[in-house]
């Protein structure tokens, strides 16, 4: 339950990123402009609720809250890697 | 003027430009407070994060000091366990004025410790390891393990406990002005988030501090928060005294209504037969609805008026708080009570004490904690070498004054930053390779640590900045990445044993070490061929 929480974490960080103009260029044309963006933004943000949810599922509330924080951060790092090899890997084509 | 009537245009320019001229100050105060905060407290506070970090691993670590004692037993009954230490207490220790013994119920507390005061005055405490099945006494070699470690966190070493309370104390209150300061300062929060571009200098290490610490953000704000709250009655001191006064014995009034003592006796010098210790244990299960008690004292074992107070697990939930129970060492009579919540003020405090201790935590969740303090080491490593790398693209514009301030800290930085896990490694190596029957060896291990760590400083101060922190991080991947081989030459404890037996503290902590040697290669390595830190 944990990896699962962990990864639908990372699904909404991801998505929270690419709503942003300077992660979302690498979304197809079809998923650019200010309507796509917040599709996404509540998108992202009902995957970390989701997960907190998960969370509250398993174990008790103050754990389980520390728990959601906790794994903002590895996710966090994650996709800010994950953007930084992308727009290498966009940069070098 | 003229008779030229003023528009919209002429009148909301001004406005916007007042109010950018009073937001522009405000940054750059905050940047000011932010940047000097860091810059005077950012050593101390990194060796408050790294050895607070690793005191999330206390335990582990303490385990793997002391080779000698087997796998965690705090799965044991510990009606039988409590019995095997007063057994071995009657045994060694029968006139002692005081005993104490820590059951071992979880991962904080694995092993069966036990404690003795002796009746004459002036004796210091003695203590045994025992084992839990069989109440034999297990030799250990004498080291401060991790718990040496957790404590310079905020005792620091060589100083008086109240001048290093008011050091950390005052090193804290930086942090969370240099925090909040920070989030201030930071003008794309949201926009950069999940920014980290590489390569890039100066705009790098910004990326890389921002990103360190807005992830970990709530994170940083609860620890530097509750780590005053540790301190208050040092740090805030005139909240008691406006209640109780300065006169003589007003802090101790103050200290005897906060934690009053429990139904107090003194020895009669009656020898009467004590109360099973099973029927105690008992007792209090009962009265906490199934909970199990976590350390027992007794005061005056033996006596006519012996006690036995029985406090309850520290680390149970977040709220860091037990119940105590006393008891009347003869009869096993109920003598006095102090319930674990007393009220909503202190029950918030414990709560944050609880949090920053993280002694409730599981795995999980302890996991993330040692990940949110690494990434405060990050945090506080990229803001000092930021802070360098800015400046000397400045450098030819500055003061010689300035230019020597930079050069003292661009020299200091390596010292700092991979001296102290250098230094850390070497207590490591000092444990495995100081004799085992020395005397005072931990105190040794522990001058290991701070001697080395002078001797990073020492070089770093005179060698070139560049060189010295490709040096040290070679250094850093030999201490930590040679500790496994290490270990396997001087104890039997070693990851040929570990592993297959499933001994995950000492296959870890080895497993650990090896990573950390891995992560430093792979600094020098980018470091090599950058040719330089910036």
């Amino acid at each position: 339950m944990m990896l699962l929480t962990f990864a639908i974490i990372v699904i909404g960080l991801a998505t929270l990123a690419l709503a942003m103009e300077r992660h979302g260029e690498h979304l197809p044309a079809t998923l650019s402009g200010r309507h796509a963006a917040w599709v996404l933004r509540v998108l992202g943000c009902s995957a970390l609720v989701c997960a907190l949810v998960l969370l509250l599922l398993v174990t008790d509330g103050i754990p389980a809250a520390l728990i959601w924080l906790g794994f903002l951060a590895p996710g966090t790092l994650c996709i800010a890697f994950g953007m930084t090899i992308a727009n290498l890997i966009h940069s070098r084509r | 003027m003229g008779g030229a009537v003023m528009s919209e245009h002429d009148i909301l320019p001004s406005a916007r430009d007042r109010l950018r001229d009073t937001a522009r100050p405000l940054r750059t105060a905050m940047a000011g407070v932010h940047t000097w905060a860091g810059l005077l407290f950012g050593c101390l506070v990194y060796f408050m994060f790294v050895t607070g970090t690793l005191g999330y691993l206390d335990s582990e670590i303490d385990r793997w000091m002391r080779p000698e004692l087997p796998p965690a037993q705090y799965s044991l009954p510990s009606a039988s366990t409590a019995q095997h230490a007063l057994d071995y207490l009657q045994s060694h220790a029968p006139a002692a004025r005081r005993w104490n013994v820590q059951i071992p119920v979880d991962r904080n507390e694995p092993y069966l410790r036990v404690q003795w005061l002796s009746a004459e005055p002036g004796q210091d405490s003695q203590s045994a390891w025992l084992d839990a099945r069989t109440g034999a006494r297990i030799i250990v070699r004498d080291t401060g393990g991790g718990q040496a470690l957790y404590q310079m966190h905020w005792r620091l070493h060589y100083l008086p406990q109240s001048i290093a309370e008011w050091i950390i104390a005052l090193a804290s209150m930086a942090l969370f002005l240099t925090l909040l300061t920070g989030v201030v300062v930071h003008r794309r929060f949201f926009a950069d988030f999940f920014t980290l571009r590489l390569g890039k200098g100066q705009r790098t290490w910004l990326d890389a501090h921002n990103l360190a610490s807005v992830a970990t953000l709530p994170f940083q704000l609860m620890i530097s928060y509750s780590g005053l709250v540790f301190l208050m009655f040092s740090f805030t001191p005139l909240i008691a005294t406006a209640w109780y006064g300065v006169s003589p014995g007003a802090g101790r009034a103050f200290y005897d209504e906060l934690f009053p003592p429990m139904a107090v006796a003194t020895a009669t010098g009656n020898r009467m037969p004590s109360v099973p210790v099973v029927q105690v244990l008992e007792q209090a299960k009962i009265h906490w609805h199934g909970a199990e008690a976590a350390v027992l004292d007794i005061q005056n074992p033996g006596d006519a008026h012996a006690r036995i107070h029985v406090t309850g697990n520290f680390a149970a939930g977040p709220v860091r708080t037990a119940g105590s129970l006393v008891f009347d060492g003869v009869t096993g009579n109920l003598l006095a009570e102090r319930l674990a919540r007393q009220s909503t003020p202190r029950t918030a405090r414990d709560l944050l004490l609880g949090l920053h201790e993280g002694l409730f935590a599981a795995p999980v969740l302890r996991a993330m904690y040692m990940l949110s303090g690494l990434l405060g080491c990050v945090m506080i490593a990229t803001g000092m070498v930021l802070w360098t790398v800015k400046r000397r693209q400045r450098a030819a514009r500055s003061t010689a004054s300035a230019l020597r301030g930079l050069t003292l800290v661009e020299r200091l930085n390596s010292g700092v930053i991979f001296g102290l896990p250098i230094a850390i490694a070497a207590y490591f190596w000092a444990n495995r390779l100081l004799p085992v029957d020395m005397d005072s060896r931990g105190q040794h291990e522990v001058h290991v640590l701070f001697g080395v760590w002078v001797a990073t400083l020492l070089y770093a101060a005179f060698s070139a900045s560049g060189r010295a922190w490709r040096v040290l991080a070679w250094c850093a991947v030999l201490g930590f990445g040679a500790l496994p081989v290490l270990n396997m030459i001087t104890t039997h404890r070693h990851l040929g044993y570990s592993l297959p037996a499933g001994d995950w503290v000492m296959a870890g902590f080895d497993l650990g070490a090896i990573a950390l040697g891995c992560a430093f290669a792979l600094a020098a390595c980018a470091m090599k061929k950058r040719g330089c830190i910036a």
